[in-house]
């Protein structure tokens, strides 16, 4: 009768909603989330290839680490799209249309708010270890809580990212189906490069000595650029799955899920 | 002196009930909703709700906004510094 909240219920909605928003709002997501990557991935292998010598750069490092954050306001502007557009296709049952677009200046800047605090929160906990799930679930659920704003201020956003919280088996679960997922995603991306350094063997003029040492597993580089294609690869099915958890929670304060089921009985009873 | 219309504005076949104080428009007794003691029609009503609602919104939106560009400057120089720390670290 209501919609469950384990953790297959919630990847089956977002297995769902991924396939009726794919085209074109996975596009939309990662086209403005690859500019964060990349400047996420840049600052890491900076930071590894300097190691102790990463203090006298202070120039560079504050540049990147700025670059970084003016990348992550884009980025939040295409996620804030894209979590809209899995509401739209959540509530109609279809591909949603531009009007995914039409995301209003409150839930944007409620979620430009939440994905900041979740970044922050991250860079002040990191070095903990065990706080860094939290900032990342933080991080989903300000892209699922936002489009649903109504009211704005500083309090109504982190109420209603509180409330998702009281979840936490469902949350714990996805962070550790989706930890599997990034690890998988990443293997394949680094076999997806090995694959194209393998194909360029066959164009003549690539120095493929060089390009093999580029892509060791001991380049910083490339490590980072494969987390950063993994992280990309993984984004849309982790915001999806987000949005269906909150969507259903909030169905479930509302009644809306009892709304729907009756009707549907009601439809089966008229054919 | 003209002639004064005694049909509602929005349902011409509907008998008028009464005068909205913002358009000035004759409106049927569905059409008007009395208002702190005023006869209004319904989108002039819905418009004054938007705009009361507008004024509303915008105290919230300011204070988000400041607290994004406070946690841009945050975030930008604890980035560089957690950077910093982590790489002399390892």
């Amino acid at each position: 009768m209501r919609g469950g909240l384990s953790v297959a219920d919630i990847l089956d909605d977002a297995g769902d909603l991924s396939t009726l928003v794919a085209a074109p709002w996975i596009g939309v997501l990662w086209l403005t989330a690859l500019p964060l990557r990349l400047a996420q991935a840049e600052f890491v292998s900076r930071l590894w290839a300097l190691g102790g010598d990463a203090s006298r750069h202070g120039d560079l490092i504050l540049a990147l680490a700025t670059l970084s954050t003016g990348a992550l306001v884009l980025a939040t502007v295409g996620r804030a799209v894209f979590a809209r557009a899995c509401l739209l296709a959540i509530r109609t049952g279809a591909p949603p249309g531009r009007e995914s677009l039409a995301v209003g200046l409150t839930p944007l800047l409620t979620h430009l708010f939440l994905a900041l605090l979740a970044e922050t929160l991250f860079c002040a906990l990191c070095l903990t270890v065990v706080l860094v799930p939290l900032t990342i679930t933080l991080a989903a659920l300000a892209a699922a809580v936002a489009p649903l704003a109504e009211r704005s201020g500083l309090l109504a956003p982190l109420k209603a990212t509180a409330g998702a919280f009281a979840r936490a088996g469902t949350l714990v679960g996805l962070q550790l189906v989706f930890a599997v997922a990034f690890v998988i995603a990443a293997a394949n991306v680094a076999v997806a490069f090995y694959a194209g350094l393998w194909l360029a063997g066959a164009v003549p003029g690539i120095d493929l000595v060089a390009w093999a040492h580029r892509l060791s597993a001991s380049s910083p580089r490339f490590l980072a650029l494969v987390l950063a294609g993994a992280c990309l690869v993984v984004e849309p099915f982790w915001l999806a799955a987000h949005v269906a958890l909150v969507h259903r929670l909030r169905a479930r304060e509302t009644g809306e899920d009892l709304r729907a089921w009756f009707e549907r009985l009601r439809a089966a009873e008229a054919a | 002196m003209a002639a004064v219309a005694t049909f509602c504005a929005h349902h011409p076949d509907r008998p008028g009930h009464a005068l909205c104080m913002e358009c000035r428009r004759v409106v049927c007794a569905e059409c008007a909703t009395d208002w702190q003691g005023i006869n209004y029609c319904a989108p002039c009503l819905e418009q004054r709700r938007q705009v009361k609602g507008a004024g509303r919104a915008w105290p919230g939106r300011v204070a988000l906004l400041l607290a994004c560009a406070a946690l841009v400057v945050v975030l930008t120089r604890l980035m560089a510094w957690t950077g910093v720390l982590l790489a002399g670290l390892f």
